[in-house]
């Protein structure tokens, strides 16, 4: 490479950006100026740089020249670096190595995985930060490295000897790193319709990964391989929930519903939903009246203070209802005087875009037009049982501490949020999967089976099967291609998955 | 007929823009004394020789390329012409080599990361080269002093603490060998034993048949416009050179002209600098140049004239001062 100091054979399978862009800067001491001038980018966007993901944040700018200066293809390119978009918090923001493979000047974005805890090539356990006192070392492209490029920032002490960065020793490809990479470019390129991932738990567990993975290995039928730890307790702790789109669906236009059209239907459901609910909680109507008569005496309800769970079913139904119906206050609704729901200030719609539970279609996810109108009713439905959900978590907190007001829920980084997935099986047969995190198979299904005690508990206990009549002849529970995974997977409440029949469509 | 002979003369031809440089046996003897040194791994060395002699044209357009020929391109080869400044600076001869080893990233604060930029680059060549082996090739290195000598020493310490070898080769001036008694005198053994292992003198011109040589490049080895086939002189006397006309025929009366115009001291062996040779034959080319000629004769007179154009006289007359011993003899 005229004017750079680049060796010919420069690439080793799988070397990351971080690994590539330390030996460049070593080679060939650029200053800050001169990094802005080669890259043809704003220092500002440089020196943010993730060299583990090439995104800043969320933004993403052209890197065609990054690439050119170090002479990548565009597979090298596309092995250098981690598709957030598949990998998202799973991780780690700081450096993570392998001894031996650095002793090589060699690493590769697949160590930065929370999942991988041990080198596949050596098998020694990768550490975090730089072996020599332990301290972080960034994954993004900042000035500290200019000065001490390959180095630790912190000590100074250089992370590979002078000779080894000047002619890296060639690294064969390795079978067990191949193999966690192709299985990870597997989960980023299988077609599908998801949610935004679930919320990061990493503030609790830094180390914790993020379950999706698990499902999708369960629902992708491809099982990870063993250097790869998954953490699967998460799917046994939660709820998961299948459906299959089957036969008997219904006559439903092939063509995709307009933005009106599906408005109505989600309204339709919504109602749909808000009735049955309703039918299982028979004091929330009369805690409703008496909330709206004054929010201060809402103390004074008309249930047994004794029965904390019914207390907590019927304030979340009105939480529910404040949140899904837009309302600005109580008394709206109780003189009659709630917005139409078919209306541009309607609350329904607004869940499913905030808090991520809208779908997002890949690009290589093709289906019908009644495949994907099934789809659609499937996370619009699984949206709005946990907007439930949350409000009866908040619901719960707000009558153990007697503290009631009214807000309006976004559940974005709930727990109770769902991460939902439209799949298809090898036998091209379209599946909803819903995964909800923490809250168990009990507190997943709560809108199904009310499980209220003291002086209401003679509630009945009743399954969703109500005016959703969400009859069941296409429900069928997937079952997983491992045994091994077999175990982790709770199909739903009442054995049954969830699955709307076009009758249910007023 | 061709065409081309009917075109005006270009002002591109390298004889007009003096942008050539014919291969000569005095530039084939340099560069097989610097592949024998190459080959033995000298750690330097130093070429010197009067002025106009043809040596900077011979590090220009001949030295890398024959060495990449010889072997193969695994051999990285840097070459600098040194620029004399009126106080030594360490960062602007480091800048320089910089610059000319096409390094993107030229000055900085720092003469550590300069020279860093440096040892890094040639380090990597020599590896994408395939060796650990580098020649640095230093043309007007009379100027250079001690000072110049230990950033170069610096450059092949570190190199060689990678395991890289530097040859470095001056090329300048018979003041080369004034400079190398200087270090014996001001005890610089060190830079002696490093950049000034072995010396070869580069010689002129020294008979007839060396200047046959020389001007039947201008029938035969040369070519312009590229790939077209026609050599300078059947450029320049394209109807005369379809005849029998070669400016290598006059090889013996311009010998005899060079001996009678050079100095007559006695013991001093005539080298007739490529300068004069050069300038001699581009002045024929472009005074006598004639598309319609279908024969020339070049009368002696003519020959003298542009002999006398070139100032040798005068320039030799000021080179036999020069002790023989500077200047290789």
């Amino acid at each position: 490479m005229a004017g750079y100091a680049w060796p010919n054979r420069g690439v080793r399978p799988y070397e990351s950006l971080w690994c590539l862009t330390q030996r460049f800067l070593w080679l060939n001491r650029p200053s800050c100026w001169n990094l802005v001038q080669t890259l043809e980018l704003p220092a500002t966007n440089i020196f943010v740089l993730s060299l583990i993901c090439t995104e800043v944040g969320k933004r993403r700018f052209e890197q065609e020249t990054l690439r050119r200066l170090l002479r990548l293809s565009d597979l090298q390119w596309s092995r250098a670096t981690l598709d957030m978009g598949t990998v998202a918090n799973q991780t780690c923001p700081e450096m993570r190595f392998c001894p031996e493979c650095l002793g090589y000047a060699y690493h590769t974005a697949l160590f930065q995985l929370l999942t991988v805890a041990d080198c596949a090539v050596h098998g020694c356990k990768l550490i975090r930060g730089c072996p020599h006192c332990g301290k972080d070392i960034p994954a993004t492209l900042k000035t500290c490295l200019l000065r001490a490029p390959f180095a630790c920032p912190q000590c100074k002490k250089a992370l590979a000897e002078a000779p080894v960065i000047i002619d890296s020793p060639r690294i064969e490809p390795h079978r067990g790193i191949a193999t966690i990479a192709h299985w990870y470019q597997w989960v980023a390129g299988l077609p599908r319709a998801e949610s935004r991932p679930l919320p990061s738990i990493a503030a609790k567990k830094p180390e914790m990964d993020s379950p999706v993975l698990a499902l999708l290995e369960i629902a992708g039928r491809k099982r990870a391989p063993d250097t790869v730890k998954l953490n699967r307790q998460p799917l046994m702790e939660g709820s998961v929930l299948i459906a299959s789109f089957g036969i008997g669906i219904g006559e439903l236009e092939d063509d995709l519903l307009g933005d009106f059209d599906r408005e109505r239907r989600n309204a339709s459901f919504y109602k749909s939903y808000r009735r049955h609910l309703q039918k299982k909680i028979p004091g929330a109507q009369g805690l409703i009246c008496a909330h709206a008569r004054g929010l201060e005496r809402s103390s004074e309800l008309p249930i047994s203070t004794a029965s904390l769970e019914a207390k907590t079913a019927a304030f979340a139904l009105l939480l529910f209802r404040w949140t899904m119906e837009g309302w600005d206050n109580v008394h709206a609704f109780y003189r009659r005087q709630q917005p139409a729901l078919v209306s541009v200030h309607r609350g329904f719609e607004i869940p499913c875009e905030v808090a991520g539970l809208h779908p997002c279609w890949a690009h290589s996810f093709r289906c019908s037009g009644r495949e994907h109108q099934w789809l659609l009713d499937h996370f619009f439905v699984e949206a709005i049982r946990c907007v439930f959900a949350e409000a009866v978590s908040r619901a719960r907190e707000m009558v153990r501490s007697g503290a009631y007001h009214m807000e309006s829920l976004t559940p974005s980084e709930s727990y109770t949020r769902p991460y939902s997935l439209g799949i298809f099986d090898p036998q091209g047969r379209l599946e909803f999967w819903s995964l909800r995190l923490g809250v168990g198979k009990k507190g997943a299904n709560m809108d199904r089976e009310v499980s209220l005690s003291g002086a209401d508990s003679g509630v009945r206990r009743a399954g969703i099967r109500g005016r959703l009549a969400l009859a069941l002849p296409v429900a069928r529970i997937a079952a997983p291609l491992h045994p091994s995974l077999v175990a982790p997977v709770s199909s739903s409440g009442d054995g049954s998955a969830l699955s709307l029949a076009p009758t249910s469509v007023p | 007929m061709n065409s081309i002979f009917h075109l005006p003369k270009s002002q591109d031809h390298p004889i007009v823009r003096g942008q050539y440089a014919l291969y000569t046996p005095p530039i084939e003897e340099f560069i097989a004394t610097i592949c024998d040194w190459i080959d033995s791994r000298v750690p330097g060395g130093y070429i010197y020789g009067v002025s106009r002699l043809g040596k900077s044209r011979a590090v220009k357009f001949w030295v890398e390329r024959r060495l990449s020929e010889k072997y193969r391109g695994a051999l990285p080869f840097f070459r600098l012409i040194y620029k004399q400044h009126d106080r030594f600076s360490e960062t602007e001869l480091l800048l320089e080599l910089l610059g000319a080893s096409r390094h993107k990233y030229g000055k900085s604060n720092s003469r550590k990361i300069m020279l860093d930029r440096l040892v890094r680059l040639y380090a990597v060549r020599a590896k994408n080269a395939g060796g650990n082996h580098i020649v640095l090739m230093i043309d007007e290195a009379q100027d250079m002093r001690d000072p110049e000598y230990r950033t170069i020493c610096n450059l092949q310490n570190e190199l060689d603490s990678l395991g890289f070898q530097l040859t470095v080769i001056s090329v300048g001036s018979q003041e080369l060998t004034y400079q190398h008694e200087v270090f014996i005198q001001t005890g610089d053994i060190h830079l002696i034993a490093r950049f000034m292992v072995r010396d070869a003198p580069f010689r002129g011109i020294r008979d007839a048949a060396e200047l046959r040589y020389v001007l039947d490049g201008y029938d035969s080895d040369t070519e312009w416009p590229e790939k077209s086939g026609i050599s300078y002189t059947r450029y320049f006397f394209p109807h005369a050179f379809e005849g029998s006309f070669r400016i290598a025929n006059i090889s013996q009366e311009l010998w005899n002209l060079f001996v009678e115009m050079g100095p007559h001291s006695p013991g001093y062996k005539l080298e007739v600098p490529m300068e004069h040779i050069a300038k001699t034959v581009e002045g024929i080319f472009r005074d006598f140049s004639d598309d319609r000629m279908v024969e020339k004769e070049l009368s002696q007179e003519e020959l003298a004239k542009e002999v006398e154009k070139t100032a040798y006289e005068r320039h030799m007359r000021a080179v036999s001062y020069i002790p023989s011993s500077a200047r290789g003899r």
